[in-house]
């Protein structure tokens, strides 16, 4: 289990997330499996932890910005 | 990171090249006060000091410096190789000149550093390479000096330390950092989603007028929320100040208190030995001649003073009744024909005479001399023949046969001196008394002495286990007291109102953006609310996520600490260790009972046993972090310890799976030999250091430490 | 005519002593001719006039009731015997005028030749009675003043110490006691 790994169940443990949008975090253990998943949440938490990558480079936020406004404009419910 | 050998070349006491060799595991350097314990901490502190060219003069060898010859130089070097990942080397030194005015010069300060790479041997700055194997963050946590040093978490700063260090929270900055802060991705994108999210809603004409109002609304109640936060951040931080200072304070209290009570103690004993040495006064010659002590042998001579004297009176007396009796004065007849020689006519004088007249009564013979009686009559006549004798004689024809009248003079003289007599007689004892007071009280000033002198010790020790706070440091600390525990209420006042606003302002908030997002459903902002919506509870999700990683890693520090302070207690008491912290992000150290229930003070063995078991546990973390293990090394962390404790002590550490240097005063008995049964029952490497014998402890130039390897 | 008490007659004498001592024990132990910063502050004195050192000698030859006659070269000092014991001008000191009647006393007392009764008859002049006294008293101080400086010899710092004086009275004393059969102190 590497560090992105460990993030994502940290994140993901989040009760209020847990409760809002429905999903059980134990079926995600890996940043890949998240990608995976078909809940538009899931998929931006990993998206987020991947893409940023440990940066804080502005350019980087704007770039990853823009990919998970597109796929959530397209995807969320 | 293990150490395997250490180098001091004439550094302080450690003269001349001195090479140590280091294995794993438990490493003791045992040696008593003086003989270069610290010292040898000290050069290590010295070599790892990467952030200055730290050259000092003071650091050189004096025996070495007083043995150099004019214009020659030599080096003052630590160095270390150690095992990190291969084999390295770091080695530190300056050299130093003496020239022409006897003065040292310093020059030529090298910080070197070699790695193995392959079979080759490659160079490296020095400082560099110590970074690089253990940094600063891990020196941090590895060196010790005193056991009072011990409690890492007196500064407030030092558990955000630890956990920057040794926790994955960095990790998270890039994510979210902090509510004020706002700089992580998931700020960012909530900030540019709402920012959609409101420029769709100022786009929809419909509902412009409650838009505008509702967003205003917004706008106003973020900022005041951030003005509570930045509030909140200030007091948070001056609350943490003033509890540090409070907390130093605590445990100098009870420093200061005894200090105080010490004080008091010595400067009544001091005024008390003051007035028993004032008593004394031994000017005895002085008192041979003042107060006539010189006279202690002269009774007997006033005795054979007073005879002759008398002797000289009768026999005049004598002869002038022969004369007269010659001359043919009648009067005196029957007295002579008595064989009774009268008395002089001054004896007894005057006064007596006319008052024994007066009273009727003999005084000398303690008789009633009624009026008329022949008693009386003597007496009478006796005045009469005063009165005549002090009277001028009429001029006789023929001399008399005495011209002159010393015999009064030393009569007088005889009388005089005799009413001292007794005070003379009393002299021997008086002298005797004196001798005997004066050394009874030399007596007592010696006992108030050695009292004085057992609580100097005692304040000399109280001083040194306060970590070098000067007497004057530990009095004046007292005076802040009142003034810190009113800032510190105070701000923690203003801390309890605060976050009561934050969270009806962010409550307030909430609702407000509620409405606002009710604004937006079935509107073409929708999508944009439901986007920021969930980047608003990502960011929020990231931010317990960090919280929940600092708490793990707070768990699991304290779950390590305590199973070594289990270990490091075994006979005794030892309690819960619980790391705290508070919402300032400071933290304490404290230890509860099985119940729950805060142990306030606990004694300074516990004390030292938790802040080492806390120690411990950092270290582990730190390996499985940095997968690599480093050196604790501890300056005499066990000085309140009792005997036995310290044997249980040092082979509990002999039993942990690290390299540990202790360097101490145990395994030392009360003639500072060592103990050679303690020896035999450690485990470990164990060195003696003691300075070689002869030493002049005022010169220290005689000053030279050698260590010998005794086991291991 | 009234004639002058023999006590004062005594009293304007300044008895002499051996020259030799003035260097040997009146400066050592006394301020005796203190002027010089060398006498003065090297070794601290004990007494301050030079009399005192010798009404201590004197003493010392009255206790051992030993005599000596003085040698051919001697001195005196600068004050007669009157004016031995004035100190309440001193700091720290108390004047003993009594004392120089105790000594006056044990001279009559110890004087052989002192014929009281040819005195009184004129035969002899005050001043030769005096004469006698003084003798006495120089002989005692003199045989003091070598006693002193034997002791001296024997103990470098005897009279250093701060009972030095005081222990050699107290000796001879007791050594008188003891042999009148009565108690006697302890020894220091």
């Amino acid at each position: 289990m590497n560090n992105k790994d460990k993030m994502l169940q940290l994140v993901l443990s989040d009760e209020n997330l847990i409760r809002f949008y429905e999903y059980n975090p134990a079926d995600y253990p890996t940043i890949q499996d998240a990608l995976d998943s078909e809940n538009p949440i899931i998929v931006t938490v990993a998206k987020i932890i991947d893409g940023v990558n440990g940066s804080s480079d502005k350019g980087t936020f704007k770039e990853i910005y823009n990919e998970i406004i597109n796929y959530l404009n397209q995807n969320i419910l | 990171m293990i150490i395997k050998e250490l180098t001091i070349e004439n550094f302080r006491s450690y003269y001349g090249v001195n090479p140590i060799k280091f294995k794993d595991g438990l490493m003791i350097f045992i040696g008593d006060n003086g003989d270069g314990k610290t010292t040898l901490f000290e050069a290590l502190e010295w070599l790892f000091d990467t952030s200055k060219q730290n050259i000092d003069s003071r650091l050189i060898s004096e025996k070495r410096l007083s043995e150099l010859p004019e214009f020659d130089s030599d080096t003052v070097r630590v160095s270390m190789i150690f095992d990190h990942d291969g084999e390295k080397i770091v080695d530190k030194s300056f050299s130093f000149t003496k020239n022409a005015n006897n003065e040292i010069e310093t020059s030529d300060f090298q910080f070197k550093g070699y790695e193995n790479e392959g079979s080759q041997r490659i160079p490296i700055q020095g400082g560099r390479l110590l970074d690089r194997c253990f940094e600063a963050a891990i020196r941090k946590y590895c060196l010790f000096k005193g056991e009072e040093n011990l409690n890492v978490f007196n500064n407030p700063d030092a558990l955000n330390y630890l956990i920057e260090t040794f926790s994955n929270i960095r990790q998270f900055d890039p994510y979210y950092s902090s509510d004020e802060d706002q700089s992580g991705f998931t700020d960012y994108a909530e900030y540019q989603s709402r920012k959609a999210f409101e420029k769709a809603m100022k786009s929809d004409k419909k509902n412009s007028q409650q838009e505008r109002e509702l967003s205003l609304k917004l706008d106003l109640l973020r900022r005041d929320l951030q003005h509570i936060r930045q509030r909140l951040k200030s007091n948070r931080t001056n609350a943490s100040n003033y509890s540090t200072k409070l907390n130093e304070l605590e445990s100098n209290k009870e420093a200061s208190d005894l200090l105080k009570s010490i004080n008091e103690r010595l400067k009544s004993l001091k005024e008390k030995k003051s007035k028993m040495e004032s008593y004394i006064d031994e000017d005895y010659s002085i008192k041979l001649l003042d107060d006539m002590w010189i006279l202690c042998g002269f009774s007997n001579i006033f005795s054979e003073f007073q005879e002759r004297v008398s002797t000289f009176s009768k026999t005049k007396r004598k002869l002038e009744r022969e004369e007269d009796k010659l001359k043919g004065k009648q009067e005196l007849a029957t007295e002579i024909a008595k064989g009774i020689i009268p008395l002089s006519p001054n004896i007894p004088d005057k006064i007596s005479m006319e008052e024994m007249i007066q009273d009727e009564f003999c005084k000398v013979c303690g008789r009633e001399a009624l009026e008329g009686s022949d008693a009386y009559n003597f007496m009478k006549q006796k005045l009469a023949d005063l009165i005549n004798s002090q009277q001028q004689t009429e001029k006789e024809e023929e001399k008399p046969l005495f011209q002159n009248n010393y015999v009064k003079e030393l009569e007088r003289k005889s009388n005089n001196l005799e009413y001292d007599q007794s005070e003379i007689n009393n002299l021997l004892k008086s002298i005797k008394d004196r001798i005997e007071f004066n050394n009874a009280r030399k007596v007592d000033a010696n006992e108030i002495q050695e009292s004085i002198n057992i609580e100097e010790d005692n304040k000399r020790k109280l001083l040194a286990q306060n970590d070098g706070l000067t007497e004057e440091q530990l009095q004046n600390a007292y005076e802040n007291i009142k003034n810190w525990w009113d800032y510190k209420n105070q701000a923690e006042k203003e801390i309890v109102l605060l976050e009561k606003e934050e969270e009806e302002k962010t409550y307030e908030l909430e609702q407000v953006q509620e409405q606002y997002n009710n604004l937006a459903k079935g509107s073409i902002a929708d999508t944009s609310r439901k986007i920021h919506s969930a980047l608003d509870r990502i960011k929020k999700a990231f931010k317990n996520a960090k919280e929940k990683n600092t708490q793990d890693f707070l768990d699991q520090l304290e779950k390590r600490s305590n199973v070594y302070l289990e270990k490091l207690n075994v006979d005794g008491f030892y309690g819960i260790i619980r790391i705290i912290k508070s919402s300032d992000n400071t933290a304490r150290i404290a230890l509860e009972d099985s119940n729950g229930r805060l142990v306030s003070n606990p004694n300074q063995k516990l004390k030292t046993t938790m802040y080492m078991s806390v120690l411990f546990a950092v270290s582990d973390l730190t390996s499985i972090k940095r997968e690599n293990d480093y050196p604790l090394i501890f300056d005499a962390p066990t000085s309140s310890f009792s005997a036995k404790n310290e044997i249980d002590f040092f082979n509990v550490i002999a039993g942990i799976d690290k390299q540990c240097i202790i360097v101490t005063k145990s395994f030392l008995n009360e003639s500072g030999e060592i103990d050679n049964n303690k020896i035999e029952q450690q485990n470990g490497t164990i060195y003696r250091m003691e300075k070689v014998k002869p030493f002049d402890e005022k010169d220290l130039s005689t000053i030279e430490t050698k260590l010998r390897l005794i086991k291991g | 005519m009234t004639k002058e008490n023999l006590y004062d007659v005594w009293a304007r004498r300044n008895p002499t002593f051996e020259k030799k001592f003035k260097e040997t024990i009146i400066k050592q132990y006394t301020e005796y001719g203190g002027g010089s910063v060398d006498s003065m502050t090297s070794k601290g004195k004990i007494f301050s006039a030079g009399y005192e050192i010798y009404i201590y000698a004197f003493f010392i030859g009255l206790y051992s009731n030993k005599r000596k006659k003085l040698a051919e070269e001697t001195d005196k000092f600068g004050q007669p015997i009157q004016f031995w014991g004035n100190l309440d001008s001193k700091r720290f000191r108390k004047a003993y005028p009594k004392l120089r009647d105790y000594i006056f006393t044990a001279l009559i007392a110890k004087t052989d030749d002192f014929d009281l009764i040819a005195l009184e008859k004129g035969e002899i002049t005050d001043r030769k009675a005096v004469d006698y006294l003084i003798c006495t008293m120089e002989e005692y101080a003199n045989y003091g003043f070598y006693h002193i400086e034997e002791k001296a010899k024997e103990i470098p710092n005897h009279f250093y110490k701060n009972t030095g004086f005081l222990d050699v009275i107290l000796d001879l004393v007791q050594a008188v006691n003891e042999q009148g059969g009565e108690d006697t102190i302890e020894n220091l």
